[in-house]
């Protein structure tokens, strides 16, 4: 199958002052199949929000390559790019930063649609109606402004405007991070249905193991900058060939005591800042499993077993 | 012989203005040694009942009605002068944010020390050593070095460990820790839960744990109230209510995350 996003050893650096550089997202290789849901996972700070923006080229690439349904997005103007952004939306973490408080909810859905020139004027009113109403609200919502919403209501609207255009990739950053709960479980329910509805690729930004169960397929897991393990999601769940993903999924606090109290292995001491990378395997500061060969040799990401890949020397499963 | 509760709060009631009470008749005791977690969504009232405890309210803020005994001393009618003697002393706190405790000017090591010397009949010897100690008792590597650093200069995982070394520092019977986990990495998140545990079984404190995560109660709690909109709809020990939940609000909880 011909994937609809390929990424090729993609870097973006933030140079600092005094001559140091943010080696935000620091070679990485990534394939989205079409109607796949992958979630990105990962601390804060591992880079995921610069890959995810740096897909939809909202951040210019230091290096690397990005192919989008065969066309070399790394290579495109602003002006090429264009017409292809209908077919890539994003959802932020906090969608009233993308809303525009003074326009009724009926205008931020039908501009999408006029800006590609897929509808206008009542046409496009009434198809905002009909968003509105396919994400969980109603179409007597039209007429109201951002501010009148809650925070889950806010964001269906985020995913209703990311969807006005059927898009094939939704790109979806950290969408319910800041949501409680109960609430972030039925937008995860949401985007699952969306998602099998409309056949859509989804890159699922997240810090939340539990929301990548209740979106996802398959798992991509990054820590300083790289990918470190990619997997279907039973099968990072049930064995995870990186020393770092085992680290997270111990990290991970059931809520039933029973389970809760389970042995765990942790990781010491804290994610060393992307600026001083570690030499050879950036994990091996913090692995309880290094070995001489870590703290020098770059692991590379290569296949474990059926569709899983890990970047580790020794991994906690073999073919 | 029965113990008595370190800390009884009866019919907790909060009210800002003339609105209705954002905290409405909560009652609970926490026994001494022992770890109670509350636990609820956001804006369900579980800082205002901590800081309460503490008579640290927002402006406008007041206790309607209630009390709030600590060791049988009626707290809620304490002075300020005498609420200065028993925040960070008897009772001591941890929160969220450590940059909203820590001075940004200050060296790490002077900040801990003044805790100490806050507090000197609780201690003994050189504040200054004393604040070493700690820091080293919290496991920051290289103390002295950590020491004269400023808050900025650390890492999230460093900066609560100095959050938590000063909390400890006068030997407090009760620790009051409001989403003490919430902003840090998850993998050093359990690092720091830990931590505390380690400490608490050491100074034989009781602790009072604020939380929206049902899994850092179950991780660490003895006992644990479900708090909504203001009240306390359920409470009990930790197995019964989060294996066998019986109120509708934290079993929804409960699915969320299955
Ligand atoms: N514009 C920027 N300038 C400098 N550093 C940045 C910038 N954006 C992100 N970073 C840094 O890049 C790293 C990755 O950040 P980010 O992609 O936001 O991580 P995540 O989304 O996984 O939390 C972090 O160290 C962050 O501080
Ligand atoms: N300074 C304030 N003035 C008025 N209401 C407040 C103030 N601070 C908090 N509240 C209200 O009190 C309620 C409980 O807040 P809080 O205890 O902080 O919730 P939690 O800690 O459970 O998230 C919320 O509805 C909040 O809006
Ligand atoms: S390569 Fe070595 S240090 Fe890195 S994760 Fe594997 S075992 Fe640990
Ligand atoms: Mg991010
Ligand atoms: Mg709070």
């Amino acid at each position: 199958m011909q994937p609809l996003v390929e990424m090729r050893a993609v870097r973006v650096y933030f140079p600092l002052q005094r001559g140091e550089i943010v080696r935000a997202v620091d070679g990485v290789d990534l394939v989205l199949h079409p109607s796949e849901a992958v979630g990105l996972v990962g601390e804060s700070g591992c880079g995921k929000s610069t890959l995810a923006r740096a897909l939809l080229r909202l951040l210019p690439l230091t290096s690397g390559e990005i192919w989008f349904d065969g066309q070399p997005l790394h290579r495109l103007s602003e002006s090429e790019i264009r017409p292809l952004r209908r077919q890539m939306q994003m959802v932020f973490q906090d969608p009233m930063a993308s809303l525009n408080p003074r326009m009724r909810i009926g205008h931020v859905l039908s501009e999408p649609l006029e800006v590609h020139g897929l509808a206008r004027g009542r046409q496009a009113w009434q198809r905002a109606g009909r968003l509105l109403e396919r994400v969980g609200l109603s179409a007597d919502h039209l007429h109201r402004y951002p501010h009148e919403f809650s925070g889950g209501q806010r964001q269906r609207i985020g995913i209703a405007r990311a969807i006005a255009t059927q898009p094939r990739l939704l790109v979806a950053d950290e969408p319910t991070s800041a949501l409680d709960v109960s609430i972030r479980a039925q937008i995860h329910a949401l985007l699952r249905e969306l998602q099998r509805e409309m056949n859509m690729t989804i890159l699922f930004v997240t810090h939340d193991l539990h929301a990548v169960r209740q979106v996802c397929s398959r798992v991509v897991v990054m820590y300083l900058g790289k990918v470190v393990e990619s997997a279907p999601v039973d099968q990072l769940f049930t064995t995870p060939a990186h020393p770092y993903t085992r680290a997270l999924l111990d990290s991970v606090l059931e809520p039933k005591p029973s389970q809760a109290r389970r042995p765990r292995s942790l990781p010491t001491g804290d994610v060393p800042t992307a600026i001083r990378v570690p030499p050879g395997c950036r994990f091996h500061t913090r692995c309880p499993y290094a070995q001489e060969r870590c703290r020098v040799e770059e692991p590379p990401l290569q296949p474990v077993g059926e569709g899983q890949q890990v970047a580790c020397h020794y991994p906690l499963i073999s073919h | 012989m029965a113990t008595i509760p370190l800390l009884q709060v009866e019919r907790l009631t909060i009210g800002f203005g003339r609105e209705k009470p954002v905290v409405h008749e909560v009652s609970f005791e926490v026994m001494p040694g022992e770890t109670v977690g509350i636990v609820g969504e956001s804006g369900s009232g579980k800082t205002m009942t901590a800081l309460a405890v503490l008579r640290l309210l927002p402006p406008g803020g007041r206790i309607v009605e209630g009390r709030i005994l600590f060791d049988g001393k009626p707290l809620h009618q304490f002075s300020e002068a005498q609420m200065r003697q028993v925040r960070g002393g008897d009772i001591s706190m941890v929160f969220q944010d450590p940059f909203t405790c820590l001075n940004p000017v200050m060296r790490v090591g002077d900040q801990v020390a003044e805790a100490a010397r806050l507090h000197r009949g609780r201690t003994e010897g050189d504040p200054y050593a004393l604040a070493l100690q700690m820091l080293r008792a919290v496991h920051l590597p290289d103390p002295e070095r950590i020491a004269r650093r400023y808050p900025h200069e650390l890492s999230g995982g460093q900066r609560q460990r100095v959050m938590i070394a000063m909390a400890f520092i006068c030997h407090p019977r009760l620790l009051i820790a409001d989403e003490p986990t919430t902003a840090l990495d998850v993998t050093v998140q359990l690092q720091i839960l830990h931590l505390m545990q380690e400490i608490q079984r050491q100074q034989g404190t009781a602790v009072l744990l604020i939380t929206h995560d049902l899994g850092v109660v179950a991780y660490t709690c003895d006992r644990v109230l479900v708090m909504h909109e203001g009240r306390v709809v359920e409470s009990g020990s930790v197995d019964e209510v989060l294996e066998r939940p019986r109120h509708p609000y934290t079993r929804r909880l409960l699915e969320a995350l299955a």
